[in-house]
């Protein structure tokens, strides 16, 4: 899976075959340099970003709302905080595709679970600002992906389905026990055991 | 239930999980402020946090990807697109979003520009040009009407209010002077049997005030009453879908379908 779609960016040069590593990086590139001219408020920047981003992120929103009306208003606020907030990016030292995952993320989940509790939700991207890493944050789309499903894989299939339950479909605790059928607590274990072996994994 | 996060184990794991639990929202918001309260304070620990997220970021790129409606890159594009007004638009984004309100967010797309200031969905963004003391200038105050028609001819203001679907856009133009409200509906009408119901909800207001039925024809003229002559500028316009022969109780009483607020500066 593209990180990215091809089109509005210069990638036309890289038709010849260059490693898919280095295209990977291009890309990650001049999704930084859009996001740095959206934080100086270039509008057709922030189009260009918009043109480029807009159907993964839709898909994340899309995913954990499983609404199409709801996963556009969450969308289109996620693209005004980018728009907004962009000047945080980079202090949050995030690769580019993850910090505009992660706000999209977090404002689908805010909105999935306001529409449980009835609550009002928070503005993540200040969450997003505190969560600066160490230079080790900073690695490869490409490289992580193959990763993160060589790590899962390694786990029983049902705790690596909760996890990606718990990431791609914003599931809490609660949702993981009712969806595998098993009581909380056991859940909770379980998730945990598996993230401590994610770990190890992706950090071999 | 936080036994796990309670403790630190030998190895570091349970701060593991707590950062895994935390880039996933997994836990409770009591919890989540008390892990946010740790973060500010432990780069280590928000070292951790950034690896979780890189990590499981991952499986979000391999979901295919899917395109949003077409409808929402217009939007956004009159979003952030100045509107000729004193206050920035950032300002005014700053201000909704502080409050927080959902309702408040979704206004901001219906944030009111000028017709000849949007571009059509696709050409280049113009550059900014939002910012003209001349056109900004508030307008000079216009002696009370007189039975003489006042020439120059009186300052007209203009107002979109628009879905946030596109599935009803209304222009307005207003001419406070004379209190006639010009209304052109280019997409949009009452569903059958109901009807569109137009209200202002004055500045720091919570509770709108009826300008009236949408007339059923697509352009047409209404005359705002004495009293809310002066609150239309400054309030917030709101178009809502009620009961044929309008809202039962004085109030709005079915979906609100669509906002919009004048712009400070005449046409």
């Amino acid at each position: 899976m593209d990180a990215v779609p091809a089109a509005p960016l210069g990638c036309s040069e890289d038709q010849g075959g260059r490693p898919v590593q280095q295209m990977a990086r291009d890309r990650r590139d001049e999704i930084e340099a859009l996001i740095a001219r959206t934080a100086a408020q270039d509008r057709a920047a922030f189009l260009t970003l918009y043109d480029a981003t807009s159907g993964k992120l839709y898909a994340v929103c899309l995913r954990v709302l499983r609404d199409r009306a709801e996963a556009e208003e969450v969308l289109q606020d996620v693209y005004l905080k980018i728009w907004r907030h962009a000047d945080r990016y980079r202090a949050n030292g995030l690769s580019p595709m993850t910090w505009l995952i992660t706000v999209a993320r977090n404002g689908a989940i805010d909105r999935l679970r306001m529409r449980r509790s009835g609550h009002a939700g928070l503005d993540q991207v200040a969450e997003l600002e505190d969560a600066s890493p160490g230079p080790e944050g900073t690695a490869i789309a490409a490289s992580e992906a193959a990763r993160i499903s060589a790590c899962l894989s390694e786990l029983e299939a049902a705790r690596a389905d909760a996890v990606r339950g718990a990431y791609l479909d914003g599931l809490s605790y609660q949702d993981l026990a009712v969806r595998h059928d098993v009581p909380l607590n056991t859940m909770r274990t379980w998730l945990r055991r598996s993230l401590l072996k994610l770990r190890e994994c992706l950090s071999r | 239930m936080t036994d796990a996060l309670d403790q630190d184990g030998p190895d570091g794991s349970d701060a593991r999980i707590a950062a895994a639990e935390y880039a996933l929202h997994l836990m409770p918001p009591s919890d989540r402020a008390a892990f946010e309260a740790r973060l500010e304070l432990d780069g280590a620990l928000r070292a951790q946090v950034a690896d979780w997220h890189e990590d499981f970021a991952a499986m979000a790129m391999e979901i295919p990807d899917i395109d949003p409606p077409p409808t929402l890159r217009a939007r956004l594009m009159r979003a952030v697109t100045p509107a000729r007004r004193p206050r920035s638009l950032g300002a005014w984004l700053g201000g909704l979003f502080a409050g927080g309100s959902l309702v408040a967010i979704a206004a901001v797309v219906l944030i009111v520009l000028l017709p000849q200031a949007v571009p059509p969905p696709g050409t280049d963004v113009p550059d900014p040009q939002g910012v003209d003391p001349g056109r900004v200038a508030q307008t000079p105050v216009t002696p009370d009407p007189a039975p003489v028609a006042p020439e120059p001819p009186a300052p007209r203001y203009a107002a979109s209010l628009v879905a946030g679907d596109a599935s009803l856009v209304v222009q307005a133009r207003y001419d406070p002077v004379s209190g006639s409200l010009q209304l052109d509906r280019s997409a949009g009408a009452a569903p059958p049997g109901r009807a569109l119901q137009l209200w202002i909800i004055a500045e720091g207001a919570t509770v709108p005030a009826s300008l009236g039925l949408l007339p059923d024809a697509a352009s047409d003229q209404i005359t705002i009453s004495p009293e809310a002559r002066d609150l239309l500028l400054t309030g917030t316009l709101a178009i809502s879908d009620e009961p044929a022969g309008g809202s039962p109780t004085g109030a709005p009483t079915g979906t609100v379908l669509a906002t919009g607020t004048f712009d400070a500066a005449p046409i």
